[in-house]
């Protein structure tokens, strides 16, 4: 059930959010609570409000229909590199 | 109302929006209640959902006054307030009227002090 929201939250944030590493796990075992992690550098200089909301803002279709929760970790490339997490 | 809602109010709740009221305004009103409004599923005392006890967790440990609004009760200023801060889950944390974030950001600022620093100011 719901298998393919993992597959197409990360296809969706790969397309929008370039050029990005994405990782997209199951929170649940059930595929709508998802973490997710995105490194890019069109983070940068962004407050955290705001490099969220561009990652809310591709998701918001999802959203609304089968993906329940999401647990989001924005970083800049550098940030991923020195290994926060 | 809801059958199962057994959840009993806790003190520092927001019980209800002024529906006399458009739904701006009654969001409007809902910000102003206090300077720190946290928007959730349930509230401090029983809170529906692990975001929502989480962020929630976070402020009681802080000690400063704040007001929740459990907007499982109130489907309009859940879709309402969704729209007005562009922001689509819950919980929706508000300091001075403007969205902070959700509990992954509200946690990441916690940890790393920013959160303590703007409640203080």
């Amino acid at each position: 059930m719901n298998s393919d929201n993992l597959k197409m939250v990360q296809q969706l944030l790969e397309e929008k959010i370039a050029p990005s590493i994405v990782e997209v796990g199951d929170m649940t075992g059930t595929n709508d609570h998802l973490e997710i992690l995105v490194a890019s550098d069109v983070f940068k200089g962004k407050t955290l409000l705001q490099q969220h909301r561009l990652v809310m803002d591709v998701l918001r279709a999802s959203l609304d229909g089968p993906v329940h929760a999401v647990k989001l970790k924005t970083l800049t490339f550098e940030q991923y590199q020195r290994g926060e997490r | 109302m809801n059958p199962f809602n057994v959840i009993q109010p806790s003190a520092n709740e927001i019980k209800e929006a002024d529906k006399s009221k458009p739904l701006p305004e009654q969001i409007k009103a809902l910000l102003g209640a206090e300077n720190v409004v946290l928007f959730m599923k349930g509230n401090t005392e029983f809170p529906q959902c692990g975001f929502s006890a989480n962020t929630s967790g976070i402020l009681k440990q802080l000690n400063v006054p704040f007001k929740t609004f459990n907007i499982l009760n109130d489907p309009e200023i859940r879709q309402g307030l969704k729209e007005f801060s562009q922001w689509p889950t819950y919980p929706q944390l508000y300091v001075n009227g403007e969205l902070v974030g959700g509990n992954d950001i509200v946690t990441e600022m916690y940890k790393n002090g920013e959160l303590q620093a703007l409640l203080k100011s």
